[in-house]
């Protein structure tokens, strides 16, 4: 089944875009077609994962599609081929990206606008965006990096998903913000039905060992090194649960190896015995289902 | 419609003035085939129509055309078969009969309306192809047929007509001389795909059209040579893209799909201001359904080829092209569309009277799985003005609603009236008083009664009672 996907949060921070590039790698290593789309149309930031060749790659943004300057095809970003030279891991299936423009005059083409005739019409193109995206291009899944907080193009990419992954750390503001995305906005899309929401407990403080000493393990990796310094307790998930009307998913720890790399990258096609991409590798299994 | 596709070819024109067009591309392609579409589309509509070829004889050409000499009431000449031996003089013979043939067509008038005064220039347009120029070149002096043409020609352009003339492709460079003539060009090619050959089809140039980005749009030809072009699915398209099957409403706008639907549901839940601002008009419509188009039975291919049809009948109807687009709403409905009228109550009606008699003789000439059948109701009223899912201003209200329920009393070939819709109309002419008659009444949804109104006579309608009103008789 074609799914739309959609990482989102209240506050930045919390490993949404990680996640996002990383979910999207890994279906794409076990042989889907994956599209993964940036739209932290705010401040992109996915395009990182994928180095500079994509990079230089992209003609057309989200944004040029969304004011209708160009089609869903022209936006669209090969990025397979160059995942494969570049990264240990082969993919089986495809990666393709649409992202999004950082220029300042592009965001405030589809964020400054006033009027309601316009945002109607930037939110129809929106609908077909997913349709064309799945039918015309044989994808399976469509990955969507969404920005944080309870914002115009956030809202958006909501509404457009099947399956909605809320990311969260455990701070009080994060816990707040996200109560209030659950009952402000989902509860009314949940009357809309078929959309799965999942909390997703992200960069759980835990102990992080040395950069040295993981250099000098690097085929070593075990959930023990990465193991959490603080547990979280069984009945605060029932009660964040209970609070936004949505199951906790998972409990990722702080990979500080990830956290703090120089770089960004993929650590599913990098380190796929990490324990990261095992944490990766049960969302998957989640989607799957 | 003048050629086929035309609307794809041109991304929405309807109709073309007067032009020659030059239609190239490789043997096997299709071209004849497509001249033949484009005839029978003359003949279906009334036109004069001029079919020259020295390729076949008269025999293939009744094969061509599906139908007997007497039907194929135009004027076919092989120059060949003119003479003993193809010669200059074969021309000089072929000319003369076309001439012959033209001078009989009274100025401003077209088969079906020599006795109507005051016809549109566009109503008495002729229908002309050449069939394969390359082939007449074979056989004749190049400078022989440049005579041929420019004498020909001049007798077209007195005429204003629509041709086509084929040639094989790549065109020869001895060829040129004699395509110069055209002031339209179009091609056609085959291109590879999955280990397939698809064709494809393009218009380079057309007389008073500026075609500032020339597409490729897919065509493919059915075993009965009928030709579906890419674009050519129900005219309704959702911000820009065709809908490829039913569309799923919402608060009676279109979509692609329920996930469609669904997804604008929740923009709505949030963003509350952006409802549409409702307006409220007085339209008049006209709700067209296709008989029998969602029976399992009819392949899809079939269902396809009736929803160009109609549309192509459709927007040959005078009451349909003659209207601006501003004064007129289309909606599709899946089995057909429902067209509305601002202001004047007689366009729905004419539009129904019109389209009967097209779809009557394009029936009469088609094999029995592809006639088409429809059933009419027409009905006025307020309706509400919402800008659907392209932007575009859409309508919705009683007035629809009404025409929607009245047509799905009828059966086959019924115009059906609502009374107040009757009652506009009757008074305008003794032949509306003739020919609409009030038929009973009938409980509709909601436990609504509503008296309702029958429009035919020997060119239009049904005159007998719909089933749902023979049952209402017929039970205790």
């Amino acid at each position: 089944m074609k799914q739309v996907i959609t990482f989102h949060s209240y506050k930045g921070g919390t490993g949404k875009t990680t996640l996002a590039a990383n979910l999207a790698a890994l279906l794409a290593k076990n042989g889907n077609n994956v599209c993964i789309v940036d739209i932290d149309v705010y401040a992109p930031s996915l395009h990182a994962y994928f180095g500079d060749i994509v990079q230089n790659k992209i003609k057309n943004t989200l944004n040029d599609y969304i004011v209708g300057a160009c089609g869903v095809d022209d936006l669209l970003v090969q990025i397979t081929p160059i995942q494969q030279l570049s990264e240990k891991g082969s993919l089986a299936g495809k990666i393709m990206g649409c992202f999004a423009s950082p220029k300042r005059e592009d965001i405030l083409k589809i964020e400054g606008v006033k009027e309601d005739k316009n945002r109607m019409s930037m939110l129809k193109r929106f609908i077909n965006f997913r349709e064309e995206l799945i039918e015309k291009n044989d994808i399976d899944y469509v990955i969507m990096d969404s920005s944080p907080g309870i914002r115009f193009w956030a809202i958006n990419a909501l509404a457009l998903s099947d399956i909605v992954f809320l990311t969260l750390k455990m701070g009080d503001m994060d816990i707040g913000g996200t109560k209030m995305i659950a009952n402000e906005i989902l509860a009314q899309f949940k009357e809309q039905g078929n959309t799965k929401y999942y909390l997703l407990l992200n960069r759980i403080a835990g102990y992080c060992i040395p950069y040295l000493q993981i250099e000098q393990s690097h085929e070593n990796h075990s959930e023990e090194n990465y193991s959490t310094l603080t547990p979280v307790a069984d009945d605060f998930i029932k009660k964040l649960s209970s609070d936004t009307g949505i199951d906790v998913m998972t409990s990722i720890p702080c990979y500080c190896d990830i956290q703090f790399a120089q770089k960004e990258y993929l650590t599913v096609l990098g380190e796929p015995d990490h324990p990261f991409s095992q944490q990766i590798d049960h969302l998957k299994t989640l989607i799957e289902i | 419609m003048a050629i086929p596709g035309l609307a794809e070819l041109t991304d929405g024109e309807e109709n073309i003035s007067p032009t020659l067009f030059l239609l190239s591309g490789p043997p096997g392609i299709g071209k004849r085939d497509y001249c033949r579409e484009f005839l029978e589309e003359g003949l279906s509509s009334g036109r004069r129509c001029i079919f020259l070829s020295s390729k076949i004889t008269d025999k293939e050409k009744i094969d061509l055309f599906n139908m007997n000499e007497k039907k194929f009431n135009s004027l076919f000449v092989n120059p060949v078969l003119v003479n003993d031996s193809p010669s200059e003089k074969s021309l000089d013979g072929t000319l003369k009969r076309i001439i012959s043939y033209l001078s009989d067509i009274r100025i401003g008038a077209s088969l079906d309306q020599q006795s109507n005064v005051g016809t549109d220039d566009l109503d008495n347009i002729i229908y002309f192809v050449m069939d394969s120029l390359n082939h007449f070149c074979d056989i004749f002096e190049i400078s022989s047929i440049r005579k041929f043409l420019a004498k020909l020609v001049l007798q077209l352009r007195k005429r204003k007509t629509i041709g086509v003339f084929t040639i094989d492709s790549p065109i020869s460079a001895d060829y040129q001389p004699i395509v110069s003539f055209c002031d339209g060009i179009m091609e056609m090619k085959f291109e590879e795909s999955n280990d397939s050959l698809i064709r494809k089809i393009r218009l380079l140039s057309m007389a008073g059209h500026a075609m500032t980005k020339p597409t490729w749009i897919q065509f493919s030809i059915d075993k009965n040579g009928r030709f579906t072009f890419a674009n050519d699915l129900l005219k309704c398209t959702l911000d820009g893209r065709v809908i490829q099957h039913h569309p799923v409403y919402y608060l009676d706008l279109p979509f692609h799909s329920e996930g469609c639907a669904r997804t604008y549901r929740k923009f709505m839940s949030v963003f509350k201001d952006l409802d549409p601002k409702y307006e409220v008009l007085n339209y008049n419509f006209c709700f067209i359904d296709i008989v029998g188009l969602s029976n399992p039975e009819l392949a899809v291919h079939r269902q396809k080829e009736k929803i160009v049809r109609l549309n192509e009948f459709i927007s040959s109807c005078n009451s349909f092209r003659k209207v601006s687009d501003d004064l007129k709403i289309i909606l599709p409905s899946g089995d057909g569309m429902a067209i509305g009228y601002e202001n004047n109550p007689e366009l729905p009606y004419k539009l129904s009277t019109e389209l009967h008699g097209f779809l009557r003789k394009y029936n009469k000439r088609i094999q029995a799985d592809s006639t088409i059948k429809v059933r009419i109701g027409l009905s006025s009223g307020p309706v509400f003005t919402v800008y659907d899912i392209s932007n575009r201003l859409n309508v919705w209200g009683p007035g629809i609603v009404m025409a929607r329920r009245v047509m799905d009393l009828g059966d086959s070939w019924h115009i059906l009236l609502t009374e107040n819709f009757a009652m506009q109309l009757r008074p305008l002419y003794e032949e509306y008083r003739n020919n609409i008659r009030l038929i009973g009444s009938y409980e509709i949804k909601h436990g609504e009664k509503i008296n309702v109104y029958s429009a035919y006579c020997d060119d239009y309608g049904n005159p007998e009672l719909p089933e749902k009103f023979k049952q209402i008789y017929t039970s205790p």
